[in-house]
């Protein structure tokens, strides 16, 4: 790992005045004809130019965009979903007569299942109580109740989404879950079904939104086909397609053998031959977690198959909901849909879900594992919100198709190094986890416990060089673009790479603490030795680092704005203060400047790096704040054995 | 497994979609109502610690879907539970009429060891509503015919009756969880000493 820091900062401070100056200037300059160039109409255009070439150059390619996550700005999501989905061919210039077929038919719907026996000529030999199946009447009054179901479960979709609460939305979703129980009766509506078409309804909308909104700007210059793929008018009909084409794929979530629907939208037991009451009912769901449960996450992670297993904890308690929702309620709705594309991009049998599913639980192995019974099942039954969605997703990837997809270095981001020992069945307690400098600087550490931070040290060093080997493999090429150029990810690898730094530290401390302590007795301690022990303490304040960037050798100019925020996050880790030098007045001028030069530091970074033609892989900046950028300049990134009395001197 | 369960009492909630499970548990857990729960799909979970009798108890309260009848959860859901609480809304008669056939369905899942006597309570929910439909000498009536099971009018809503009605369940659970406990223990104790202490060893050696 290349330790490159002080010097770093120092020339990127000044080189961030420079560019403060200089770049709105030049920005300016070069983005107006940019944006003149092109507006967001003919950017509008364009995407859907691009959409239809590519269907007729490469259609597959399609499959690997909604992978690497790029349909998340797409105005057309709901055209690529139809297509992923199979609703529409990529044979585009046949869509206008495949789109008018699903209307037609949809249409149909209304005339076949909407029948008011109030407004009909009945048949004389109907009547309201009439319990033949035949009845018109009979059928109404099941129809009303079974409206009733659906509607009691569609005006509580996503309540804090107000998307949901339109009237127009709400009785669109009622009429295709409607529709869609009717036409497989052997399905009829389950709760959960209306969390599927969610999501949906939510996409074709905003995209029917979006050719309103550019249509308008545009006057009348709309391509045909597309405002015909995305009329407006026809809301419902297109939705359901979508709809009871993914509900094909998910449906064995929904099926339960043995039970039937009532014509209300109530399960009933079927009822069989009294000789079949043997037979139990059982979801398929169920099966399905089970396999899940044996085939994936027992050999992905036998650590946490077993742990769930001792603790009784089936997959179907938690697994149920996230499965027959496709993870709608572990994710937020702007996530979950950078899911689907995924899922629906695999294929029709819908393995990825189940990959997912694990790759969740392995995200938060770390806590199930130390975690009695009752946490464990929270975590479980309210997925933690802060998971990142690209990495389950990677994650979920790779142990699909390992030779397809990278491996995310960082997968199991939040493994500590309690991990190691969970196979003891012991959860370590609190105190035995990465401790902050505070912590450690007092406590005399057992030598388990050291053992046990070294053994986390070595696997957690042989992650991270493993990982660091696949980004200095200049020859990969990255399949997906998330290891080239995703902030996330990148910003990841350097927490993880942080605790170890902090660990190496705090165990530094603790070896010197207890040399001091016994060189204190023998009381003639020679000079040299201390002065060792002076050199060990300040190796230790040069691990006292925080990473400023991650700088990629080959990373692309990445979009400034993103990067000011990553930057912002990582402000926000706080760097425990050295207790012996942390005072210094220089201290509010640096964090003052620092407060806003970070984005611009990010930035001039990767600048400087192609100017100097340097090739490294991460940069670690010392931003020991008691540092006076002279003095940094000084040191050369060197480690000196003088900045400790150079302080201390200052103080006295 | 008696560990565990002697802190912890697994209460389950059954009845009708939309009778409001889920705003009983989050009356009772988290003393707040909303309008606008989602549906509850497969089930829920919470968690809050009670004292009864003198003693403070985990008390995990599975909600569960009102569609989610007949095994979909899987036997292993059901079992172990110490108290079952039916739900039905009073300004929906089918919501009641159905009360039977959760009880039945939850004695066929859990399978407890004396269903006669298993604590089931019945809550009459939404009281605050106008609309009221069920009264409350039909309610008691079909409580008294199932061995007396003992029965409350609740709103989740206004937070009518929840805190009692659970204190109840509590108590309830806890007293089966107390005579469960005096028919395991005794042949464990005899087991548990004759392993652990003094004859343990020298038997090992012996064999």
């Amino acid at each position: 790992m290349t330790v490159w820091g002080i010097e770093a900062i120092t020339l990127n401070g000044s080189a961030a005045k420079e560019s403060l100056e200089h770049l709105p200037g030049k920005g300016a300059i070069l983005e107006i004809p940019e944006a003149g160039a092109m507006n967001s109409v003919e950017r509008y255009r364009q995407e859907w130019l691009v959409l239809l070439q590519t269907l007729d150059a490469d259609p597959e390619s399609l499959r690997q965009s909604a992978f690497a996550g790029d349909l998340k700005m797409s105005k057309f999501r709901s055209v690529h979903w139809a297509l992923l989905l199979r609703v529409l061919t990529s044979e585009h210039r046949s869509w206008a007569s495949q789109r008018l077929q699903q209307r037609v038919r949809y249409d149909k719907f209304r005339a076949d299942y909407v029948r008011n026996p109030h407004q009909l000529a009945v048949d004389c030999n109907d009547d309201p109580l009439s319990q033949s199946t035949q009845s018109v009447w009979n059928q109404y009054f099941s129809d009303q109740e079974l409206f009733a179901v659906i509607r009691q479960d569609v005006v509580r979709t996503f309540p804090g989404v107000d998307f949901f609460r339109k009237p127009l939305v709400q009785n669109a979703m009622v009429n295709i879950l409607f529709y869609y129980a009717r036409e497989h009766p052997y399905m009829c509506y389950r709760q959960g079904m209306h969390e599927i078409l969610a999501p949906i309804i939510f996409v074709v909308y905003s995209d029917h939104q979006s050719l309103l909104h550019f249509s308008e700007l545009a006057k009348t210059d709309i391509n045909p086909t597309l405002l015909d793929v995305l009329d407006p008018a026809y809301l419902e009909a297109d939705t359901y397609s979508l709809f009871s084409r993914l509900m094909a794929s998910v449906e064995s979530y929904y099926r339960v053998s043995n039970l039937v629907s009532t014509p209300g939208g109530h399960i009933e037991q079927r009822v069989e031959s009294p000789g079949d009451n043997e037979t139990p009912t059982e979801a398929e769901v169920i099966g399905q977690l089970n396999f899940i449960r044996d085939k994936i996450l027992a050999k992905q992670d036998q650590h946490l198959h077993h742990y769930l297993q001792k603790m009784e904890i089936p997959l179907h308690i938690f697994g149920i909901r996230w499965l027959r929702l496709l993870f709608g309620r572990e994710f937020m709705l702007l996530d979950l849909l950078l899911l689907w594309d995924a899922i629906f991009a695999d294929s029709d049998r819908f393995d990825l879900p189940n990959y997912i599913l694990v790759a969740m639980l392995v995200h938060i192995r770390d806590k199930l594992l130390l975690s009695d019974y009752t946490t464990s099942l929270t975590y479980l039954m309210r997925y933690p919100n802060n998971v990142d969605v690209h990495l389950v997703l990677r994650h979920a990837l790779f142990m699909l198709n390992p030779k397809q997809f990278e491996y995310p270095p960082n997968a199991f981001t939040c493994v500590s190094f309690a991990n190691s020992s969970a196979g003891k069945e012991v959860p370590p307690p609190a105190g035995q986890r990465p401790r902050t400098n505070s912590e450690t600087s007092s406590v005399a550490t057992s030598g388990s416990q050291i053992d046990r931070q070294i053994t986390f040290m070595q696997e957690r060093n042989a992650a991270d060089s493993s990982a660091l080997a696949k980004l200095q493999d200049t020859h990969r090429v990255a399949m997906d673009g998330y290891l080239e150029n995703s902030p996330e990810l990148l910003r990841l690898e350097l927490k993880n790479a942080q605790t170890v730094i902090k660990i190496a530290r705090s165990k530094l401390q603790n070896y010197l603490s207890t040399v001091r302590h016994h060189m204190g007795k023998q009381a003639n301690g020679s000079e040299e030795l201390s002065r060792t022990l002076d050199g060990i303490e300040e190796l230790c304040s040069f691990l006292d680092v925080k990473f400023m960037f991650p700088l990629h050798q080959r990373s692309a100019p990445i979009d400034q704005a993103l990067e000011a925020n990553e930057q912002k996050q990582l402000n926000t880790i706080s760097i425990p203060p050295k207790p012996s030098t942390s005072s210094t007045p220089s201290n509010a001028a640096l964090s003052a400047t620092g407060g806003y030069q970070m984005p611009e530091n990010a930035f001039m970074h990767s600048s400087m790096r192609r100017l100097l033609g340097e090739l490294r892989e991460i940069e670690l900046s010392t931003i020991t704040s008691d540092e006076k950028p002279g003095n940094a300049v000084l040191q050369n990134g060197l480690p000196a054995a003088e900045p400790q009395q150079r302080h201390q001197n200052e103080l006295s | 497994m008696s560990g565990r369960k002697k802190s912890l009492l697994k209460v389950i909630i059954l009845g009708d979609s939309s009778v409001g499970k889920t705003s009983l548990m989050n009356q009772y857990v988290n003393k707040r109502f909303s309008n606008q729960y989602k549906a509850t799909i497969g089930a829920d979970f919470c968690t809050k610690e009670v004292v009864v009798n003198d003693r403070v108890v985990t008390m995990q309260i599975w909600d569960t879907a009102g569609q989610e009848r007949f095994q979909s959860l899987g036997v292993a859901f059901y079992r172990g539970a110490d108290c079952c609480v039916l739900v039905y809304d009073v300004t929906a008669p089918n919501s009641f009429k159905n009360l039977d056939s959760w009880r039945d369905e939850f004695l066929i899942q859990a399978s407890p060891r004396d269903p006669e006597h298993f604590p089931f309570v019945v809550l009459g929910n939404k009281v605050d509503l106008d609309n009221r439909q069920v009264s409350t000498r039909r309610a008691q009536q079909w409580c008294q015919s199932k061995n007396d099971i003992p029965y409350y009018e609740t709103s989740a809503k206004e937070g009518i009756n929840v805190e009692m009605a659970f204190q109840v369940i509590a108590k309830n659970a806890l007293e089966l969880e107390a005579e469960a406990e005096v028919i395991n223990d005794f042949p464990d104790q005899i087991t548990l000493g004759s392993q652990n202490n003094r004859p343990g060893n020298p038997d090992n050696c012996q064999c």
